[in-house]
């Protein structure tokens, strides 16, 4: 799953433009990484599915207007996860998911590492989350898309409704706050 | 580096991280090392949906696109549906063959002669042994005279209905399967009819008034004229009918059958005929030629009554 690269979600993007897409393999294809993309954002994992599950169903409901010419699947499917998740924060007016998650959660996979490292891997995530959870709105936005949705800075700039050079700087500047705040649980 | 170019490069090196490529760092880029860091940090944040979720999602694909989920028990490679159209098809195949097998059994069991049967008429009626060339010998015609014909003789067999049944014997010394069944035929009578004039099997060929000498003593004369034979088939004016060993053709009933074997001369004397002492005879013998001068006989020819 993180082997997943942005190249290759680039070459699956040239295919997604053929003329008659097959949509059920698409959404077998990206649907871990929207996921994943969710939980950044989300700390209740039916929450995420309940988010996730919105998404394909606007997709699916949408599909026929996707067109391939204006854009990446990747990213029509990636904008519609985040004006789902938008909609979702504003309903529930909360800013951030992990400000009281002191535990790690059951569904983060962790590597295949001896019980000292993952012990170190499991704080090093914790803190992690929570210092994401304390970035701004944007921040967490444009990190989460990076990092769990595995966009570029391109797609971003499309979903963000920014720059490409914007994406980067900001992407920049989000990561120093927030090892800024990771030092500081730490 | 300003900024801008920072951000660039650390979005190159954040690229590289994601594909799993090492990044490599200039010394002039700053503190962009420990943000790396951070970043390969993440990659190592994966969260996956849970089972439960997952079967709910893959249920939901399956409802929007119509695939097979992947819950589908099969066995040995088949769907449930396949298999029971199997089951389904077998148990109607072995239905349609018990059903088919049961009249069979039972013809079998309860009718189990019928087979030798059918093995035993096939061959009667054809013959297969009999010479290239020759005749087959019905019943009907072993007690006709033919000189010519190939030396043949009867042997009486008496059925299971009480017909006396011939077992020709070929020259060759084949033997030709009798038949059972021949209802239509009254065999008794003609078959009889040898031991009756024993002299009609040959030696009544140009001898005619021998026999008719018999005749001509009146030894008959409780004879109709015509019965020559007990149950015979001719009577009085009667002509035969059927036999066609007519010799040249003279029978004006059986016209085209006149040619036959064995038709010889006896009885077609019309000289003798005429005279009405030969015919008794002859007719007695079973001659077919002779019943011309039999039926033609109306008076004399009582005599052979007596025999059979």
């Amino acid at each position: 799953m993180q082997t997943v690269v942005i190249e290759e979600a680039t070459k699956k993007n040239k295919s997604d433009a053929a003329p008659s897409l097959d949509f059920a393999a698409l959404f077998q294809q990206y649907y871990p990484r929207v996921y994943n993309y969710l939980r950044y954002r989300v700390n209740v994992p039916e929450d995420a599915e309940d988010l996730m599950s919105a998404v394909f169903e606007k997709a699916y409901t949408y599909r026929e207007q996707y067109d391939p010419a204006k854009g990446a699947f990747s990213t029509w499917l990636f904008g519609i996860a985040h004006n789902t998740l938008a909609n979702f924060y504003r309903t529930r007016q909360r800013r951030s998911v992990w400000e009281t998650e002191t535990e790690l959660p059951e569904d983060l996979t962790t590597p295949e590492v001896s019980p000292e490292t993952q012990v170190l891997h499991q704080e090093a995530v914790t803190r992690l989350l929570h210092g994401l959870s304390s970035l701004g709105e944007r921040d967490q936005e444009i990190i989460s898309l990076k990092f769990a949705g595995r966009l570029s800075n391109k797609e971003i700039g499309q979903i963000m409704d920014l720059k490409e050079k914007t994406v980067s700087v900001v992407l920049l500047r989000a990561m120093r706050r927030l090892q800024k705040e990771v030092q500081e649980l730490a | 580096m300003n900024e801008q170019q920072l951000a660039d490069l650390f979005s190159e090196q954040l690229d590289l991280l994601l594909t799993g490529q090492p990044s490599v760092i200039p010394p002039e880029a700053g503190d962009l090392q420990g943000l790396v860091d951070l970043g390969q940090q993440f990659t190592h944040v994966d969260f996956q949906m849970r089972p439960a979720g997952q079967l709910a999602f893959q249920h939901q694909l399956s409802t929007w696109f119509g695939l097979t989920s992947p819950a589908t028990s099969t066995f040995l490679g088949l769907s449930k549906v396949w298999i029971i159209g199997l089951i389904f098809v077998a148990i109607v195949v072995g239905s349609g063959l018990t059903l088919l097998s049961v009249p069979v059994l039972n013809h079998w069991i309860f009718n189990p002669d019928d087979g030798p049967n059918i093995a035993t008429e096939e061959p009667a009626s054809t013959a297969p042994d009999a010479p290239a060339g020759l005749p087959v010998v019905l019943p009907e015609q072993t007690d006709s005279t033919a000189p010519d014909a190939p030396a043949e003789t009867t042997t009486d067999t008496t059925s299971s209905e009480g017909d006396v049944l011939p077992n020709v014997t070929s020259s060759q010394g084949d033997i030709i399967p009798s038949e059972t069944p021949l209802p239509t035929f009254s065999l008794k009578d003609s078959l009889s009819l040898p031991e009756s004039a024993p002299g009609s099997t040959g030696e009544m060929t140009g001898d005619n008034s021998a026999i008719t000498g018999d005749n001509a003593a009146g030894e008959s004369g409780e004879d109709d004229g015509a019965g020559n034979v007990p149950g015979g088939p001719t009577k009085g004016d009667d002509h035969d009918r059927g036999h066609g060993n007519d010799a040249g053709g003279f029978d004006p009933d059986n016209p085209g059958n006149s040619s036959g074997i064995g038709g010889g001369d006896s009885g077609f004397d019309l000289e003798k005929l005429g005279r009405g002492d030969s015919s008794g005879g002859s007719q007695g013998g079973g001659s077919n030629g002779s019943d011309k001068g039999k039926s033609d006989d109306k008076g004399g020819g009582k005599g052979n009554s007596k025999n059979k």
